[in-house]
């Protein structure tokens, strides 16, 4: 029989993940690394809680306290980790700091052995989607800022050039093809020449044919 | 079953397990916890126990402490073959035992005020939710003392969630905290000495603290000798407190309460039948030391599992706890009854200001019991604003 292939992925995923675990030792961590060590996940205890998240791993478990330095202080840059907040208490204060920390999951004390393999998955996948969707925004992002950078050339090439807004398109395009980069790299080239002209007294429309 | 019959005389006690802290900060609190929790084994015992068998207790003392109140709860459960246990008076001591009384499907009967926003199906709670107290308190200290608060309390999650519930409310009207400390608990004196000296200096309308134990039984101390220090032209800011009952004030010393403000689900000045039968029997077993909240919440307790236990004859906890939500028990502060929803306790808010003798005049009580809400969702001040 056959395995799904996603489901493959997803066990093979979990038996290579690194797992840091950032709680103080005691009966309640027993449990939770108990339970990754059954799973197959490789696994390094942190404590007392460390100044900058713990490097090289994928999924951080870390205690939520009010009383001790807690994940939102290091730096959301530096986090690549998948986040799984280990807390204590479910009253308004507490959901708050839980929310500071970003984290991707959570497990609330008791903890016992069944629902941290579904919550660590379930965390996994979110903080995956999360970062395609990042990248989905980032690559949408850069693609509007071009946009409007190749408009703005295209009117200064429709203004200075002559040119109607297709062949001014063109033009770039087979620039950009010519020189190798973007069509937006050559349109920002367009814009900052007709800048530094109009800076000079060398701007304006040129008189057109009779 | 004749061999049960049989053996009727000399059955053994129902085991119930009971863990009261008998020194550290929370120490003079939970020494009420145990005598009350005393006082009724002791009344029902008299009486020929529950159904023909004496409740057994096996006692420990944790000492204030949280590691210690887990390492006890699982010898209880798991060594001395308890599954009922009475204990518990901080969160963190409460958060301490709850996994392994949730992983050994026992019960546990918790006495004290908290912050709520919890539900265990292995916890009867019995103390008061945070709108049975906090939210009254906040609306008569807007009402009755002024809208500039400052707030003092100890660092953990009781203190803060109360604090954010007294801030919203006051905000909400128009009032302004002055200020929001945090000491550590079983903190330094100089802690204490420089928040009395802020609060001398920022003069607020009234302080509510949310120190506990013997953290609050210093400050009100060292709060009291500043204000004589300053001598009779300054007026009296009074202190507000969920935790400051008669058995802290006899700590502190009854003069130095004069005028502080407590708000609570019972004070020894009640006035029912109910209540002069337990002071009476309190009285004869304790002497003059006073019974407080504390005391009365795990007498009350106790009867209301022993009538629990009566109706199931047994110590399973599912039958015990199905049991629990249909007895009711006529305890010292009014009927008592435990919500089937929710597992926490009907009661009724109290205010007090404190006397000379320690003893607290009830300035406003609720005109009906109030049903728990420990996850406040019919929260909004409406509801709470004192008539």
């Amino acid at each position: 029989m056959s395995m799904d292939h996603s489901l493959r992925r997803l066990y093979e995923d979990l038996r290579s993940v690194a797992v840091a675990v950032v709680y103080p030792p005691g009966e309640d961590r027993d449990v939770l690394v108990e339970q990754l060590k059954r799973i197959g996940c490789r696994i390094h205890l942190h404590w007392p809680f460390p100044d900058a998240a713990p490097a090289g791993a994928d999924v951080i478990f870390f205690q939520v306290s009010q009383c001790v330095q807690n994940s939102s202080a290091w730096s959301a840059s530096e986090v690549e980790a998948t986040l799984i907040a280990l807390s204590e208490y479910e009253t308004p204060t507490t959901l708050k700091q839980l929310l500071k920390t970003n984290a991707h999951g959570v497990l609330t004390r008791p903890f016992r052995s069944a629902g941290i393999l579904s919550t660590l998955v379930l965390a996994r996948s979110a903080k995956q989607f999360q970062n395609r969707q990042q990248v989905k925004i980032d690559k949408l992002e850069n693609t509007i800022k071009a946009r409007r950078v190749i408009e703005k050339a295209i009117r200064v090439l429709m203004d200075h050039q002559r040119l109607d807004e297709r062949a001014a398109y063109e033009h770039m395009r087979t620039r950009a093809t010519g020189l190798r980069v973007s069509v937006a790299e050559v349109a920002a080239m367009i814009i900052e020449a007709s800048e530094a002209m109009e800076k000079l007294g060398l701007g304006g429309t040129r008189p057109g044919p009779p | 079953m004749t061999s049960l019959q049989d053996q009727d005389a000399e059955r053994p006690g129902w085991r119930i397990g009971v863990l009261y802290s008998r020194s550290g900060v929370t120490g003079t609190t939970e020494s009420q916890h145990f005598f009350g929790t005393v006082l009724a084994v002791e009344e029902i015992n008299a009486l020929g126990g529950v159904l023909g068998r004496p409740l057994a207790p096996v006692v420990y003392d944790p000492g204030s402490d949280a590691e210690e109140y887990r390492r006890l709860a699982a010898r209880l459960l798991l060594d001395d073959e308890v599954s009922v246990i009475f204990g518990g008076c901080t969160s963190h001591c409460r958060k301490a035992m709850l996994p392994v009384v949730e992983r050994s499907n026992s019960l546990l009967w918790y006495g004290s005020v908290y912050e709520g926003f919890e539900y265990s199906p292995n916890v009867i709670y019995t103390g008061a939710a945070p709108n049975q107290g906090s939210m009254q308190l906040a609306a008569y200290l807007i009402q009755n003392c002024g809208s500039r608060i400052f707030l003092v309390g100890a660092d953990y999650i009781y203190p803060r969630e109360t604090n954010r519930i007294m801030r919203e409310t006051v905000e909400e009207h128009g009032g302004e905290i002055l200020d929001e400390t945090y000491l550590p608990l079983g903190c330094d004196e100089s802690d204490i000495i420089d928040v009395v000296a802020d609060i001398r200096r920022i003069q607020p309308d009234v302080v509510f603290s949310t120190l506990i134990g013997a953290d609050a039984q210093r400050f009100y101390q060292r709060y009291h000798e500043a204000c004589q220090q300053a001598g009779a032209q300054t007026a009296h800011i009074p202190i507000a407190s969920l935790t400051m009952a008669e058995s802290e004030v006899a700590e502190i010393g009854p003069q130095r309460c004069v005028g502080h403000i407590t708000a609570a689900t019972y004070f020894n000045t009640v006035d029912t039948p109910a209540n002069r039968h337990f002071l009476a029997r309190w009285r004869e077993r304790f002497g003059d030391q006073p019974a407080s909240v504390y005391a009365e919440t795990c007498y009350s307790q106790v009867h209301l599992f022993a009538r629990a236990l009566q109706r199931v004859g047994s110590m399973d906890t599912r039958k015990l706890v199905q049991a629990v939500h249909q007895v009711q028990f006529d305890a010292p502060d009014g009927r008592m009854s435990i919500l089937a929803e929710n597992n926490h306790c009907v009661l009724t808010p109290r205010i007090g200001v404190c006397r000379a003798d320690g003893r607290f005049d009830i300035v406003w009580e609720s005109d009906q019991p109030v049903k728990p809400d420990p996850y406040l969702t019919a929260f909004g001040l409406d509801e709470f604003w004192l008539k």
